[in-house]
């Protein structure tokens, strides 16, 4: 219930990272397909991890306080970068990808998946007040088995609202679309960027 | 078809004094009403003043607009007056309602937040979904009301499409006036595929907008904060902002478009000019090229300040859909190969009509829209004039 109802604010987080890939890609259904369940899979096997975490937190530390600020502050740092290099590397082919297709085996290709994973990665590690309610509520099963089990349905209920991203496959095709979807990536950077540095100062002022 | 259209009355009013004033007229009549209110009291001599001088100005460039046969030149001079004497007038209202042009949390609790266009394209998702406003602003009555700037902006999609963004929005005139100040650009070959950043901007403001219920281009990005108001500075998350806004003001507004003759805002930012693109599908008027006529001399892509036409638009024979009919394309050709058309007319047929047609609709619009605060403006300068105070 957790995860259906703050859904739709995990998919502000995590949907500008996933839209304007997959529309800048110029990707198949299929494709995209791979891409989104990458970045679910990812995002997943944080979730775990994290569900592993509060298990231990809940039975050692749970009355530990956590930065939230500064984790936040440098999960939105680090995907806004990601975003922004993606971003340019795309609009500017000519003088990035020609020197990446120069390198033997093709690395462009590992990239390509390379960019959901790590995107999966840092939104899951992202503390988003959903996510910190939802550790708060893992940690508070008080068991391995019952936390872990308590971030596979947040999971599942968060991953209702990214499903319909697979069919963004359907409309690719044309220039301006992945000129669009390009863009709002880079865009998506600035803001992601912009929050991490304000979660940092204020981290920093208190 | 064709013996309708060879039927037609010569509508070809450049140069011609007389057909000139005589479609005039119209506007004449309809403008007097509008700055009148329909019940003229003269015995104000400072509002009879601003009334007349107002009204002077409107008929002299729409009847230089006919007698011309150019439209952006004379259409640029009260779309760039719109915008500094809304700001003006608008900073003032602020300054005697708030004493700050910075407004804090309790006025948006109050819903006491000026609505403005540029909030359309965050509002329509959110209003379908939860029959709710996403802005702190009135509904109806009050300062700048949303329902009467969402009925204007409808109006006017349907009368003359994107034309809204050359001939309504009271922030055009600040870049269109900024991309006049050279002579020449400085920074030529603008790439026309920053046309669709803007969309790109819409694409994420409608999203994040609809999942967070808040205008987040307003919140965070909007430059035209500048020049209206903006939320007071308590902490590093609103220091931020001020300096977002500001730097995107003094780059997008005042120095690419001086640079570059473009209005870079309205085409990389505005995510409303880039709704208002999907309008110009639904308008009856458009920019065609004549192919017969055209040398491709380039002067029409090098004017055209949203960047809208390009060398596709010679193999087309049309502006792209992010056009804003400003006219100025038109203005430069010297071959008359470019001009307003209506759609399932033949390209080179009823020309002059066809302009006609437009420019009255448009310039209707933006008269309508923008009479009230330049009259209210030159009151307010003739007060300080005459009594040393502007209230």
């Amino acid at each position: 219930m957790l995860g259906l109802s703050t859904g739709t604010s995990c998919l502000v987080f995590c949907g500008p990272v996933i839209v304007p890939y997959i529309l800048g890609e110029g990707i198949s259904v299929k494709q995209s397909f791979i891409e989104v369940m990458v970045f679910l899979g990812s995002r997943f096997l944080v979730y775990m991890l994290l569900g592993l975490l509060a298990a231990i937190v809940g039975q050692a530390f749970f009355k530990t306080e956590l930065y939230g600020g500064i984790v936040t502050g440098s999960a939105y740092i680090i995907l806004s970068v990601t975003l922004v290099i993606y971003s340019f590397l795309r609009i500017k082919p000519l003088c990035m990808l020609k020197n990446m297709h120069e390198i033997p085996g093709n690395q462009t290709d590992r990239r390509t998946l390379a960019v959901p994973l790590v995107g999966g990665l840092v939104t899951g590690l992202s503390l988003c007040p959903a996510l910190l309610l939802a550790f708060t509520g893992a940690a508070a099963e008080g068991s391995l088995f019952r936390s872990i089990l308590f971030f596979v349905l947040f999971f599942a209920g968060t991953t209702v609202y990214f499903v319909p991203l697979i069919f963004l496959g359907l409309i690719q095709g044309k220039n301006a679309i992945h000129i669009i979807g390009k863009a709002a990536a880079g865009i998506a950077g600035i803001i992601f960027f912009t929050k991490g540095l304000i979660l940092l100062i204020n981290y920093f002022s208190i | 078809m064709k013996t309708e259209l060879a039927k037609l009355p010569p509508y070809n009013t450049a140069g011609h004094l007389w057909k000139s004033l005589l479609f005039c007229l119209p506007m004449f009549l309809i403008l007097f009403m509008f700055l009148s209110g329909g019940r003229p009291d003269f015995s104000d001599i400072k509002f009879t003043v601003s009334f007349l001088i107002v009204f002077i100005l409107f008929n002299y460039l729409f009847f230089k607009i006919l007698y011309t046969g150019k439209t952006d030149r004379y259409r640029s001079v009260i779309f760039i007056l719109y915008a500094v004497f809304l700001s003006f007038i608008f900073i003032l209202n602020m300054f005697e309602t708030r004493d700050a042009m910075t407004f804090n949390s309790a006025d948006m609790l109050q819903c006491n937040i000026p609505f403005c266009h540029l909030v359309i394209s965050m509002i329509l998702i959110p209003a379908a979904l939860t029959n709710s406003i996403i802005f702190p602003g009135n509904i109806m009555g009050g300062f700048a009301p949303i329902t009467s700037m969402i009925v204007i902006w409808g109006l006017s999609s349907l009368a003359i499409g994107k034309g809204f963004c050359s001939w309504g929005c009271f922030y055009g005139g600040w870049e269109d006036g900024f991309s006049r100040i050279r002579k020449k650009a400085k920074l030529k070959n603008v790439n026309s595929l920053f046309r669709w950043f803007a969309f790109a901007v819409l694409l994420l403001v409608a999203i994040s907008s609809a999942v967070m219920l808040s205008p987040t281009y307003c919140d965070w990005i909007c430059p035209f904060k500048a020049v209206t108001e903006f939320e007071q500075v308590t902490s590093a998350e609103t220091l931020i902002k001020t300096i977002i806004f500001s730097s995107l003001f003094a780059g997008l507004v005042v120095i690419l478009p001086v640079l570059t003759k473009k209005r870079m805002q309205c085409t990389t930012l505005c995510p409303l000019g880039a709704l208002n693109s999907f309008t110009n599908k639904i308008n009856a008027f458009d920019i065609r090229i004549n192919h017969e006529q055209c040398t491709q001399c380039r002067n029409c892509i090098n004017a055209c300040p949203t960047l809208s036409l390009d060398e596709s638009s010679y193999k087309t024979g049309r502006a792209h859909f992010t056009c804003c009919k400003c006219g100025k394309c038109v203005d430069v050709c010297t071959k008359h190969a470019i001009n307003y058309h209506i759609k399932g007319v033949p390209v080179n047929k009823a020309q002059s009509a066809t302009r006609i047609l437009f420019v009255f609709s448009a310039f209707l619009f933006l008269a309508i829209f923008a009479s009230g605060s330049i009259q209210m403006g030159v009151y307010k300068i003739i007060n300080l004039i005459t009594t040393g105070s502007l209230s």
